[in-house]
């Protein structure tokens, strides 16, 4: 089952992966497994969380994981979580590394093709 | 003139003389001079004893064969006497001889006028007196001697009278240089005094910034008159030992002029300046000595009750350097961080409850620190037993010493001293032996302490902070503290419980004493009025039963309690007070009051009424009831009856705000100042609808989404702004989604219930489960929810029983409420 919380696009030579709603303990696995799927190899990943109304610690896991899959394929990643948004609070509050985070999908693309 | 002769002549024919030959070869010396003192005719016996020919003496003046002393004689009296008597008798008069010697004489002067011619000539008959005059000349130098003598021993006198005066050793160098300068002329007198434990001499006195020292290997006559323990004497110096009771304490070197003498009885005089400066010198050190014990004495006995005087043992040790400093050493340093050395093992923690980490262990006091110390020097001095303080080098070149502080046979950390102390030194290892037991043991009496409180603390947290009921109708918060300077925790215990659907009980109690043991009373007494509670016997009942419980309970005995339930349907209030401050009202639009009735003892009192009595009254909703321990209302100098008015007066002031902050008003209020000497418990029940919210959600995963939704909107509902609620969304959503996996572990069908309260601004929420726990693996995933309900809300209390509490709390920011 493809989850309509996830969405995945190229944009130059990255791709690009959208989440939506809300990524809790209920369907962080699932979110996950997804991503993994779905996102074949690229010069880089983009997890844009634009679009995510609210992260629990199990999306924070999900997270993790998605980061370390893609360091594995060699892939550069970057999360995308705006400013001043609940979900960027969450990451702050938590300690997500802040050289993997950018504002706007264009900061995080402009960095990956640089 | 020589008449006499004629018989002699007659009687005795014997020698053959004539006068001439009598003349010359007299007895005596003859001279004949003239007014002017031209010799006219001197006879052979003055030739044979002055060593001149007669031409040498004839025809010159008499005077030119005088000594200047005798020149000056004739002219000054010999001349006036002869010319007014016409002679002189017995004159001493002094003769230069031909070799330039001179010989002593007396002399009879004759004037013999010629009244035919009215010339005139001397006659002298000369005496050798030398044999007289050196007899005299013995004579008066043995009086000079004498002279000299009695002025030595009044110098030496007056030296041994400073001496006895002194009480510094180095005053006596004084007295001993003007000794040597007034009896015995030196050129230079030097003190040397002999270290008291090295083999050392060292110049003593205002010499300068730099003393020489010499060793006593040194060959020069210091060091060999010590080792003689006697006047040693070598070019041009004499020293002479300081010596008392037979032991040398230091030599005085005198120095002299080239070519003079040191006569035999300036030596003994020596020997008794060696001896009196040194008994001097011996009363000071023993005078030195005593004073140097007693303020040791004092100094330890001042140091053990200022280290009592602070509680944690960290305070203890910043106390210590300062009290060392600059009495003992002009930098200390306390390290306790010994035992988390190599085997820290064997040695205890030296903070267990530190919570600041090395910092706290090292502390120091002076310039220059802290120096640092390795595991090393930690091992030495650990091994180091009775071989301290062990010396050190410091970084800089400084040098120091290291000694253990220790504590029940174990070494619990490093004292480090270095520069010269302002007290009079230096210290005896014993000294510092005992400066180090009695502050390792106050440091580690302080930790053991330390260890106990806390001990005491978590239990009388625990306690504290258990289930709270939530209900809408009534509302219950409470402050504790503990005093600020006591370092036992205290027996005070508030409690707040449901005694049924429609009841809520709340009691505030003060065990007597301090300490683990009080707590632990606390603890079991309170669980006793809970369950007495539970049976709903009224407020009286539980009292009585009380009474029987600190029957078997001799720490209990004597604990006062206020206890009140209140019905939450009727308002109905019953309260009873065992020995306890009697609980203050706030009837809404009125003054509060004080609820005197329903009074009785202690529990377990012989002395006091044990009658058990309680009141009862109807509170409307908008009340408010405050139950308190002694603590809050006690003030040191003010009467009971003062620290209940001000009580009275600060919960009117504060009638309309949220309990929450009222409570932690009115404990800061009560306590600022001169409050806060005791345990303080203060407890406030508020009856009346505050904001609720109440889900039971089933235990699956897919259903916390909703709830999310549903808790958001009450909180929306109540005025809480965005920015504040989805962090308290986030909290629950974590606290709900950790029952259902580990409380209830998947098993769908659990009932996870969710409550939350809002009180002014202080959101209450709670999210509880039936399930049993199952500790999870510690994972940073599973740390990451509990981290995150940690940092979103002030307090987290989880509490595993049958199923798991988790109470939340937050202070909401920026609410319009």
């Amino acid at each position: 089952m493809t989850d309509e919380r996830v969405t995945v696009h190229g944009e130059r030579g990255c791709a690009v992966v959208r989440l939506h709603g809300e990524v809790d303990h209920g369907n962080a696995e699932l979110v996950e497994r997804d991503v993994l799927t779905t996102t074949r190899a690229a010069a880089g990943v983009v997890i844009d969380l634009t679009g995510v109304t609210f992260l629990d610690s199990a999306g924070l896991r999900c997270l993790d994981q998605l980061v370390t899959a893609f360091r594995t394929r060699q892939a550069p990643v970057l999360v995308v979580a705006p400013d001043g948004g609940a979900v960027r609070g969450t990451l702050d509050l938590i300690g997500f590394l802040p050289d993997l985070l950018a504002g706007t999908l264009d900061e995080a693309l402009a960095e990956l093709t640089r | 003139m020589v008449n006499p002769l004629e018989p002699v002549e007659t009687f005795i024919p014997l020698l053959e003389e004539s006068a001439e030959d009598l003349y010359e070869r007299a007895p005596c010396g003859y001279l004949s001079v003239l007014p002017d003192g031209t010799v006219a005719r001197v006879n052979q016996t003055f030739l044979d004893w002055t060593g001149y020919q007669r031409a040498e003496l004839l025809g010159h003046r008499v005077q030119n064969f005088y000594t200047i002393g005798g020149r000056i004689f004739h002219e000054t009296h010999l001349g006036p006497l002869l010319h007014m008597q016409g002679e002189v008798r017995g004159v001493a008069l002094e003769f230069r001889r031909a070799d330039g010697s001179r010989l002593d004489t007396l002399v009879n002067v004759v004037l013999r006028r010629n009244p035919d011619t009215a010339s005139a000539v001397l006659r002298m008959t000369v005496f050798d007196a030398t044999d007289r005059r050196s007899y005299e000349r013995e004579l008066l130098g043995e009086r000079r001697r004498a002279e000299r003598n009695e002025d030595r021993i009044r110098v030496l006198q007056e030296m041994v009278a400073r001496c006895a005066s002194i009480d510094r050793a180095e005053d006596i160098v004084a007295p001993i240089a003007t000794a040597g300068t007034e009896a015995f002329e030196a050129t230079d007198t030097v003190v040397w005094l002999l270290h008291p434990q090295q083999p050392v001499l060292t110049v003593t006195g205002p010499t300068g910034p730099v003393s020489p020292s010499v060793g006593l290997d040194d060959p020069g006559p210091e060091a060999r008159a010590v080792h003689a323990a006697e006047v040693v004497s070598a070019d041009g110096r004499v020293v002479t030992p300081l010596v008392a009771d037979g032991r040398v304490l230091g030599v005085v070197s005198f120095d002299f002029s080239a070519g003079r003498r040191v006569a035999a009885d300036e030596v003994e005089l020596m020997r008794t300046v060696g001896r009196q400066a040194g008994q001097a010198l011996e009363r000071v050190r023993l005078h030195e000595e005593t004073t140097r014990r007693a303020w040791q004495t004092a100094f330890l006995a001042r140091l053990g009750r200022d280290l009592d005087e602070a509680v944690g043992s960290a305070d203890r040790a910043r106390r210590l350097v300062c009290l060392l400093v600059p009495d003992i050493a002009q930098y200390a340093q306390v390290d306790l961080t010994l035992a988390q050395a190599t085997d820290g093992a064997t040695a205890p923690p030296p903070f267990a409850t530190s919570a600041t980490g090395y910092a706290d262990d090292v502390v120091s006091q002076g310039p220059g620190g802290p120096w640092p110390i390795d595991d090393g020097l930690r091992a030495t001095v650990r091994a180091a037993g009775e071989n301290i303080p062990v010396p050190l080098a410091g970084p800089d070149g400084r040098s120091g010493l290291v000694l253990p502080l220790r504590a029940r046979n174990a070494v619990i950390g490093i004292l480090l001293l270095a520069g010269s102390p302002a007290a009079p030194g230096p210290f005896p290892q014993d000294f510092l032996l005992a400066l180090v037991d009695r502050a390792g043991l106050a440091l580690e009496n302080a930790r053991l302490a330390e260890q106990d409180r806390e001990v005491a603390r978590i239990l009388q947290r625990s306690l504290l902070v258990s289930e709270r009921p939530t209900d809408p109708r009534f509302h219950v918060a409470t402050v504790y503290r503990p005093a600020e300077d006591r370092l036992e925790v205290g027996g005070d215990w508030y409690d707040a419980f449901t005694t049924s659907a429609d009841s809520v009980g709340v009691v505030v109690g003060d065990v007597v004493g301090r300490g683990i043991r009080a707590a632990s009373a606390m603890g079991q007494l309170r669980s006793a009025v809970r369950a007495l509670a539970k049976a709903r016997c009224g407020p009286a009942a539980v009292l009585r039963h009380m009474d029987d419980f600190v029957a078997t309970l001799e720490a209990g005995r004597m604990t006062t309690l206020a206890y009140a339930e209140l019905a939450l349907d009727t308002g109905l209030l019953r309260y009873a007070c065992a020995g306890h401050p009697p609980p203050l009202l706030l009837l809404p639009d009125t003054t509060p009051r004080y609820l005197w009735d329903g009074r009785s003892g202690p529990l377990g009192t012989h002395a006091a009424s044990r009658a058990r009595r309680e009141a009862e009254l109807t509170l409307p909703r908008g009340s408010r009831l405050l139950l308190y321990t002694d603590g809050l209302v006690e003030r040191r100098g003010e009467r009971i009856d003062q620290g209940l008015d001000r009580l009275a007066e600060a919960l009117d002031a504060r009638r309309t705000a949220p309990i929450a902050s009222l409570t932690q008003e009115i404990s800061d209020g009560m306590l600022a100042g001169e409050g806060g000497h005791d345990d303080t418990c203060l407890l406030a029940l508020a009856f009346d609808d505050a904001p609720r919210f109440h889900t039971d959600v089933p235990a699956r995963m897919s259903r916390i989404s909703p709830l999310r939704t549903e808790l958001n909107d009450w909180l929306a509902a109540c005025q809480v702004p965005e920015t504040e609620r989805y962090g308290i969304v986030l909290a629950c959503s974590e606290a709900v989604a950790n029952a259902i996996e580990h409380g209830y572990q998947g098993d769908p069908s659990g009932v996870v219930s969710v409550t939350a309260a809002l009180d002014g601004g202080l959101l209450d929420l709670r999210v509880s489960d039936t399930g049993r726990w199952r500790a999870p693996q510690a994972t940073v995933h599973r740390g990451r929810g509990l981290a995150l309900m940690g940092r979103l809300m002030d307090d987290l209390v989880i509490d595993r029983g049958t199923g798991t509490n988790v109470l939340m709390r937050r202070q909401l920011r920026g609410t319009t409420r």
